[in-house]
């Protein structure tokens, strides 16, 4: 299996991207109260127009735990983690596109891909720790989630945070949602190092 | 800018350097660090940035980035190579005497800086019966344009390699050392007034026409989309005139089959291994189309022209999956080569998953959506540990 990670080192990554701005736009996913209903896919794929097989946010099942004593506490859960682009601080899809068509948005971290610019090659696909980027095979370029910029740029919210049915999706500053869930005490989980090493900064944050 | 001051900046800043941007190894990836031209230009009149070559002010039209530039995207309107080798005379049988601007005026071909030479001027001459080549060469330190100086070692030592591949011995081309001498101009005959008045008349309005808008609206304005831009395979004029002489002294003489350290190389000598994904990067980069992928029903390979390839290194550069190399060692004899190499050939099946073509065995969904599973996973673990 061809290793992307040995491909894109650690200077690639802070010679590409820009510098942090001022703002970083995110989304906070309260994971205890996500039901899996997939209406956030819904109204993403609505929102957005992909074709079949593309979805800018896919929610998986995970089941934690181990089943011990009935009569104790059950100690199975199951939890539901919608995934859109982490609009990473270092993303590796920005390191690793050849001809450069992936951009942080200095005023708000967002992390585009400029479909004039695609050559459809799918780098950012090899690279990402998340696997997001995917191929549109009518447009025949890659395409990820773009925290409905067209959406944020007029003040609203991306399609999934106001469609969630559990209202358990946030969206916001990353500082403003980090203290917010310092205040409601909430258990973060951290999807800033992937077996055991550290990634790529992952913006968008969960919690259980 | 208005109409006016463009027309203006037009006029005033108007030089005969062309640059063909999709030839540029900078616009087609922000992966390379190529600089040849900006190192070499001696008036630092031009640019480099991920939007390829620019000539971004003060150029005097020396041509040196022409020579400079392996892809060839640097042309000259008005002294190219071919009329610089209009100038040789010929048939001839002593050497053909080459200086510079302010070196011997009393030479066969005055060229504004030495280092404007190229390959293809080390070979035309010999074809046309001329024992050799002479350069008189002033001391470049006391000149305005000393920063290219160090051009001239590099074509000539490329042009030995490729003298040694046709049986050419190295010291027909002689560099004599003279001392530098006031500015002079390369010979011209002389212009009558009404000629003079008449070509700048031509030469504003061809500016100006080319300065206003297009008034009948066909343009849309936007620039073409890098993807579709990358596509189109503009001529490597520089290489095709080079080659036409290889062979025409190759054909005389035989060719040499010994290789050369691949710095020194005008061409590459890449091999791909079975690392490669098909995902046909180095083809699209390629600028010249060295490089070309075929696909057919059932298979996706990879072909390479030698005779094409600049030694850009830019397949190399982008290969994320390290399966393209290019060789330590090159033989300059590839040149010759007429028919396609196969680097990489391979069955050729589509993804049940993604609906993209891979390369692969048996296998039915394709690596990538392989890997997007495992990584999937391995975030989940991270999650919930």
């Amino acid at each position: 299996m061809p290793e992307a990670g040995a491909f894109i080192t650690e200077e690639m990554i802070q010679a590409s991207i820009a510098k942090k701005g001022p703002k970083q736009y995110t989304i906070w996913v309260d994971l205890e109260y996500c039901v899996g209903c997939n209406a956030c896919t819904m109204a993403c794929k609505a929102e957005n127009n992909t074709p079949v097989g593309v979805d800018y946010n896919r929610v998986t099942e995970v089941e934690v735990g181990e089943f011990k004593d009935p009569a104790e506490k059950p100690g199975v859960r199951v939890y539901f983690v919608p995934m859109p682009c982490m609009h990473c601080g270092k993303p590796a899809c920005l390191a690793a596109c050849p001809v450069g068509a992936i951009t942080k948005r200095k005023e708000d971290g967002i992390v585009l891909i400029n479909k004039d610019k695609c050559i459809g090659c799918r780098y950012c696909a090899w690279a990402c720790p998340y696997g997001h980027p995917q191929f549109n095979p009518e447009a025949k370029v890659m395409e990820k989630c773009t925290l409905c910029v067209h959406r944020v740029e007029k003040g609203l919210k991306p399609a999934c945070v106001d469609t969630c049915i559990a209202r358990t999706r946030f969206f916001g500053e990353v500082n403003d949602l980090t203290k917010l869930i310092r205040e409601k005490r909430a258990e973060r989980v951290s999807l800033g190092f992937i077996g055991g090493k550290t990634t790529t900064d992952p913006s968008v944050l969960y919690t259980k | 800018m208005t109409i006016a001051e463009n027309v203006a900046d037009k006029i005033i800043n108007d030089h005969h350097m062309l640059i063909e941007t999709s030839l540029c190894s900078r616009f087609r990836t922000p992966k390379s660090d190529c600089s040849l031209c900006a190192d070499a230009c001696p008036a630092n009149a031009i640019t480099v940035s991920d939007g390829g070559a620019e000539i971004t002010g003060g150029c005097i039209d020396c041509g040196v980035c022409h020579s400079a530039c392996p892809n060839g995207a640097f042309s000259i309107r008005e002294r190219s190579d071919e009329r610089i080798m209009d100038e040789m005379p010929s048939p001839r049988i002593a050497s053909l005497r080459i200086s510079c601007e302010r070196g011997d005026a009393s030479a066969d071909i005055i060229v504004p800086c030495l280092s404007r030479l190229t390959e293809t001027l080390f070979l035309e001459p010999l074809l046309r019966g001329a024992s050799g080549i002479e350069i008189a060469r002033p001391s470049c330190e006391g000149c305005l344009l000393v920063k290219a100086a160090f051009h001239l070692e590099t074509v000539i030592r490329k042009t030995h390699h490729l003298y040694d591949m046709l049986g050419i011995a190295r010291d027909r081309i002689s560099l004599k050392n003279i001392p530098l001498q006031g500015l002079v101009r390369a010979p011209q005959r002389a212009v009558s007034r009404r000629e003079f008045f008449g070509a700048f008349r031509a030469k504003a309005t061809r500016i100006a026409a080319a300065a206003i808008p297009d008034v009948e609206g066909s343009g849309d304005g936007k620039a073409e989309v890098f993807r579709n831009a990358i596509q189109e395979r503009r001529e490597n004029r520089k290489r095709s005139m080079l080659v036409e002489r290889l062979r025409e002294l190759g054909a005389k003489s035989g060719v040499n089959q010994s290789a050369v350290p691949s710095e020194d190389s005008i061409i590459a000598d890449i091999e791909v291994g079975a690392g490669c994904t098909a995902c046909g990067v180095c083809a699209s980069l390629c600028p010249t189309g060295a490089i070309s992928q075929k696909q057919t029903e059932k298979t996706f390979s990879l072909r390479f022209s030698p005779a094409l390839c600049t030694n850009c290194g830019i397949c190399e550069k982008t290969c994320m999956h390290r399966a393209l190399t290019m060789k330590e060692t090159v033989s300059p004899a590839l040149l010759f080569q007429q028919e396609e190499t196969t680097l990489f050939e391979a069955e050729r099946k589509t993804c049940l998953a993604c609906r993209m073509d891979f390369v692969g065995e048996g296998a039915e969904i394709c690596p990538l959506c392989l890997d997007r599973n495992k990584k999937q996973t391995a975030v989940l673990q991270e999650l919930f540990k």
